[in-house]
């Protein structure tokens, strides 16, 4: 799936859910999914992911405080997590 | 038993409270904690004292005195872009990787607040460390109503008696009064560099008119407490930089009877429901942590071990806000006390 699809799909996604979001131009970004340096020091057996991952964050600067919503999602377009800030 | 380090700035120490201030803070170390070592880390020997740290002390606590005026934060780079910039951590004494992801060293931080005397700092020290073992039965929080779900997640696993109350409707100007509470708090409320108060916010199909209701202020924690403890997952939360008493409920608490807290530098992320996930998930582990007898800064320094070992076994990496919880949510107050629970 390209970038633009993918965008296209979290776009949906977001004025479906959270149309309070859904006017932001979200940052993008590749989410470094490197977990050697994890699992030597704390002896995690666990096999790394194989596909990309991306962040789709959407910042709204309002009073009394930003408020931000946080995407994460596989390049398969699937929305994998929903995070908000507290 | 384990040393205690700790870690201070003569000269910034000096300037702000004056010529002795520094060895009336030992003084005062000395006749409540054994086992103390002082380091004297000077402006640009941080990487040096760090070096003989993980050389020497590696299985010692570390106990930072002061607030940023005193004792520097290290900063680092927000790992989201989401407008913090560079965020403030402690975890630099006790990481050893590139990225401060790892902590292997315990650490708490006893801050002063910009508006603080060398006595009224030394009656801090004394009131929190004069305390190493207590028991509790009690539990209190307040959460927003749009994380209720995801709160009482958390609130259901905290040992003792007592409810969450959930914002909106419950406000600053209602009751929140204590009598002798000796317990546990836990925080899920919005927060801001910016303002003193922890704000709820009401849920999306809520009846409720008010959408961001002030929840707590730094006064509202003041009286009816001893020997408790909060972790606290407002944003900026435990941002102490430049902050007076009455702008910072983190300053107040340390001042008004609370042993230690935990609680974020920065921006903050949780889920909006079940299961707990970032700050949630980490207040959770550190709170199972204290129930199982673990010291706080031990339970705190597992928790942050537990949540990248059940995130990547879980998800098989760790992701931006992953790593911001690790970075950004640090600890105050007495390293020490032990929490039995009736």
């Amino acid at each position: 799936m390209n970038k633009k699809e993918l965008k296209n799909i979290v776009n949906e996604y977001v004025e479906k859910n959270y149309k309070e979001f859904f006017e932001l131009k979200p940052k993008i970004k590749e989410i470094d999914t490197d977990i050697e340096s994890f699992q030597k020091r704390l002896k995690i057996k666990a096999k790394p992911v194989k596909q990309k991952l991306y962040s789709f964050v959407y910042v709204k600067d309002e009073k009394p405080f930003k408020k931000i919503l946080k995407l994460t999602v596989d390049e398969n377009g699937s929305i994998i997590k929903v995070v908000a800030s507290r | 038993m384990k040393e205690i380090v700790v870690l201070h700035n003569k000269k910034r120490i000096e300037k702000f409270f004056g010529k002795n201030s520094l060895t009336k803070i030992q003084d005062t170390l000395v006749s409540l904690l054994d086992n103390l070592t002082f380091i004297d880390v000077e402006d640009g020997n941080e990487r040096k004292v760090k070096k003989y740290i993980f050389e020497e002390l590696k299985d010692s606590i570390l106990i930072v005195i002061g607030n940023d005026n005193l004792f520097p934060f290290h900063r680092i780079k927000s790992p989201i872009d989401d407008g913090d910039g560079m965020i403030l951590t402690d975890n630099f004494f006790v990481c050893d990787d590139k990225d401060l992801l790892l902590p292997e060293i315990e650490i708490t931080r006893v801050p002063n607040s910009m508006d603080e005397k060398i006595d009224s700092f030394l009656t801090k020290i004394e009131k929190i460390f004069s305390t190493k073992n207590i028991r509790v039965c009690e539990k209190n929080g307040i959460t927003a109503e749009i994380w209720k779900k995801a709160s009482f997640e958390v609130f259901n696993k905290i040992k003792g008696q007592g409810e969450i109350l959930i914002s909106p409707p419950f406000e600053v100007s209602q009751k929140y009064e204590f009598k002798n509470f000796s317990g546990s708090f836990y925080f899920n409320l919005h927060g801001s560099d910016q303002l003193p108060g922890w704000y709820g916010q009401r849920a999306r199909n809520s009846d409720y008119k008010e959408e961001y209701p002030l929840a707590l202020l730094p006064k509202s924690l003041e009286s009816g407490i001893k020997n408790s403890f909060f972790f606290s997952e407002a944003c900026f939360g435990g941002y102490v930089y430049n902050k007076k008493e009455k702008d910072s409920i983190v300053l107040s608490a340390l001042k008004n009877s609370f042993l230690f807290c935990a609680c974020s530098t920065a921006t903050a992320y949780g889920p909006l429901y079940p299961p707990s996930s970032e700050a949630d998930l980490l207040a959770k582990l550190f709170f199972e942590n204290l129930q199982r007898g673990q010291r706080s800064s031990l339970a705190f320094l597992n928790a942050k071990k537990d949540f990248i070992r059940l995130n990547i076994e879980k998800n098989k990496y760790l992701d931006d806000d992953d790593k911001k919880t690790i970075i950004e949510f640090t600890l105050y107050g007495n390293p020490l006390v032990e929490v039995s629970y009736e």
